[in-house]
């Protein structure tokens, strides 16, 4: 039985996109717990922007494909409570907007942590921008990301990602697609 | 006036935005054109444009899902606070990828999306005595998803702290709650001094004693059980009335297990488990039918005798990890070998002439009865003389052996001679003296072998230990010896690097010179020829894929080490 002790054990979304060979999108979410253990892996098949759409969003169309369509889809499925999300893009960033999850966006280059700054902040830092959070959600999430870095670099879980949308073959090009339908098997082989 | 409207005849197009996604907000984030600019914008059209409608159809998105139990971890040890974060130090992350043999995308996945191996050792509750170097890792990686492996590293590489940590990791997630490590009998204390380093808190209990005791330890059911080949193989019953199985059945060297009719052979495939893992720096000893008899265990049915060394190369792809110091150590001091080929004495000579045209002819004489037996025994013998001439006890081997080892202690090194017989070893002994000579060999009881290799390392006088290939050339750790001298030679090359490796392996503070001692112009140097025709095989089976020339010392090879004619032509083997 819970004793009202239990330790809060938060879960870690970590939301990227891809393009494959084509040129569409697709998109993996994984969830993590603090350790880095895998909770729940979400993919989208591709996507392809059409011309309409193309000439509609112009230079918001990665923004939009990466957010309103991709990014929404994958968080509909997650089936726990996501304490803090991760993105590795700019154009995904803008999912903050359409979430009550506190979105960071993670420097793929920086994986070392920042130095305190001038002030003589001793406060931890972590490679990720914060500036979409909330004022309120702030303190919050710098202690998970503190707490999550302590087993995870903060871009690594996108390399699994990577990997994964590999490993199920959805990147195009490939020669056995375990997702893919019947009719692309057909297009493989001819 | 007219207007720009009037001139280029403007008209308003109105855009059909249809079968937008319940999500989509436009203009909401991304400063997106409204619906209401959309609507009037103008753009330059032929009076005869109407309306252009570009439907904006967005399909649904197909999410493919996949949820995984997040792998128990133990926490019998509370987290530090405030500490050092517990992170890997290195950039590298090794990946743990799924073995061919798992076909659910699932599963795969679930290796996949596992943290990099880096981030799973530098947790704080798997605390590491030294930091493994970057191939062990990959060994790691490779020996955890595996029901069925083969770790084939060359000797020295630490093929012992690979599995010892795999192990560890998988009985700390519980994917893993009885190991049987299987080793020969010399090497029992080594494993579990290794466990001792790499496993400290994971407890091991060596299958030794009288019966009852021994089969007191089997039904304890301990997380990790060590035993010798000869007590596996004595315990058959024992192990068979068990109410349980292992999770993992690892066998050290391997090799004992690759004459597929025998006992140990058919006593480890009963074995009932989980995994099969199977360690070998020398998967293939004479021929590919040695691989053959490992994979009976490791994974049955998959490999077959006859097959072709590429086929075979091509079926164990996955489940065979073999990585060579050249490859993966490029910083370790290097190896240099020579080949001394030393002229015999004159008595040696004249003793060895009679003894092989003698022989010959008793051969030749025994016509069609001729055995494979005869053959050996004629060529022990000769080896015999090419080692010490029977008759005046002369040597030009040895000679030659003590000029190199007078340097050898001059300069305060240390050296290893690896001879075939005792008996040579014994008269090595006694002209070696002067430079403190120590043995190791089957005649030297094991409670006294560990006193032996601490008195070679430790003793400044004692320059030499002699070894017979049997007792020394496996799992020992010599890496403090400069020199080795292989005095004969043995039947195949995986045993004398097996020998070499003792001291050319991590650890190894310089250079290692090995001088393999040759007669020549008699049959050692076409044992020699052979010989390299072996490392072919090796080599076509699992770094090139070249097709090799004959491949072993077989019946064929050993008849025609003699040119035996008969009136009916060259004979062969029956």
């Amino acid at each position: 039985m819970n004793d009202g002790n239990a330790q809060f054990d938060p879960v870690f979304g970590f939301l990227t996109v891809m393009d494959d060979a084509t040129g569409a999108m697709l998109g993996g979410l994984l969830l993590l717990n603090r350790r880095g253990r895998p909770l729940e892996f979400h993919c989208t098949a591709a996507v392809a922007a059409s011309r309409a759409e193309e000439i509609l969003f112009g230079p918001t169309l990665r923004p939009h494909i990466h957010c309103e369509r991709i990014g929404a889809a994958l968080l509909a499925k997650a089936t726990q409570r996501i304490s803090l999300l991760a993105v590795n893009q700019l154009p995904s960033w803008p999912i903050a907007d359409d979430t009550s999850v506190p979105v960071v966006l993670v420097d793929p280059r920086s994986p070392e942590p920042a130095a305190s700054d001038e002030q003589g902040d001793r406060r931890p830092t972590v490679p990720a921008c914060l500036d979409r959070l909330d004022p309120g959600q702030r303190a919050a999430t710098e202690a998970l990301l503190v707490d999550l870095q302590r087993y995870v670099d903060l871009a690594e879980p996108f390399e699994r990602i990577a990997e994964a949308i590999r490993e199920a073959g959805l990147l195009g090009g490939q020669e056995d697609n375990p997702l893919a339908n019947d009719e692309d098997d057909h297009d493989h082989a001819a | 006036m007219t207007t720009l409207h009037d001139k280029w005849n403007l008209v308003p197009v109105v855009v059909s935005i249809t079968d937008l996604p319940a999500t989509t907000h436009f203009g909401k984030s991304f400063g997106l054109p409204s619906l209401a600019r959309v609507r009037s914008k103008h753009v330059a059209v032929s009076p005869q444009a109407d309306v252009v409608s570009l439907p904006l159809e967005a399909a649904k998105i197909v999410v493919t899902s996949f949820r995984f139990d997040a792998q128990h971890e133990s926490t019998a040890k509370p987290k530090p606070q405030n500490d050092a974060s517990p992170k890997a130090r290195s950039d590298k992350r090794t990946r743990i990828r799924a073995p061919r043999d798992v076909v659910r995308l699932q599963d795969r996945l679930n290796y996949v999306l596992q943290p990099p191996l880096e981030t799973l050792l530098a947790d704080e509750l798997v605390e590491l005595p030294f930091e493994p170097f970057d191939y062990q890792l990959d060994g790691i990686a490779f020996l955890f998803p595996r029901h069925h492996a083969v770790l084939a590293d060359e000797m020295g590489l630490g093929k012992t702290m690979q599995a010892v940590t795999t192990a560890r990791l998988l009985i700390r997630s519980q994917q893993v709650r009885r190991v049987l490590l299987v080793c020969p009998k010399p090497l029992v204390t080594n494993w579990q001094r290794e466990f001792t380093l790499w496993a400290p808190e994971i407890p091991v209990t060596a299958i030794t004693g009288p019966v009852e005791r021994r089969k007191f330890l089997w039904r304890q059911g301990a997380v990790v059980s060590l035993v010798n080949y000869e007590t596996l193989v004595r315990d058959e019953q024992v192990l068979e009335s068990l109410d349980h199985g292992f999770d993992l059945v690892v066998l050290d060297e391997s090799q004992r297990i690759k004459n597929r009719s025998g006992t140990t052979n058919r006593v480890v495939r009963r074995i009932a488990r989980e995994r099969s893992w199977a360690l070998t720096g020398t998967p293939i000893e004479n021929s590919t039918d040695d691989l053959v008899g490992i994979f009976d265990f490791v994974a049955p049915d998959s490999l077959r005798p006859g097959m072709k060394p590429r086929e075979i190369g091509r079926a164990v792809a996955d489940v065979v990890l073999r990585r060579t110091k050249d490859a993966v150590m490029q910083d370790m001091p290097p190896k240099m070998t020579r080949d001394a080929q030393i002229d015999l004495t004159p008595e040696q000579w004249q003793t060895y002439e009679r003894a092989e045209t003698d022989g010959v002819v008793q051969l030749g004489e025994l016509g069609t009865s001729i055995t494979l037996q005869h053959v050996f025994q004629l060529v022990l013998r000769l080896k015999q003389i090419c080692n010490f001439d029977p008759v005046t006890g002369k040597s030009s081997k040895r000679d030659h052996l003590l000029a190199e080892l007078e340097e050898c202690a001059a300069s305060g090194r240390k050296a290893i001679v690896f001879s075939q017989w005792v008996d040579t070893i014994k008269k090595l002994a006694e002209s070696l003296a002067p430079f403190h000579p120590v043995e190791y060999h089957g005649k030297i009881p094991h409670g006294r072998r560990d006193g032996v290799l601490t008195q070679f390392r430790d003793d400044p006088k004692c320059s030499v230990i002699l070894m017979s290939y049997g007792a020394g050339s496996v799992g020992l750790n010599l890496q403090f010896a400069s020199y080795v001298f292989l005095f004969d030679r043995w039947w195949n090359p995986a045993v004398e690097d097996q020998a070499i490796n003792r001291a050319h392996r991590i650890g190894c503070s310089g250079p290692v010179t090995v001088t393999r001692l040759l007669a020549a112009g008699t049959i050692e140097q076409r044992i020699d020829q052979i010989l390299a025709e072996k490392r072919e095989l090796f080599d076509s089976v699992f770094n090139t894929g070249r097709s090799p020339r004959n491949l072993s010392l077989s019946r064929e090879e050993l008849f025609s080490l003699f040119d035996l004619q008969t009136p009916e032509g060259r004979m062969m083997a029956g």
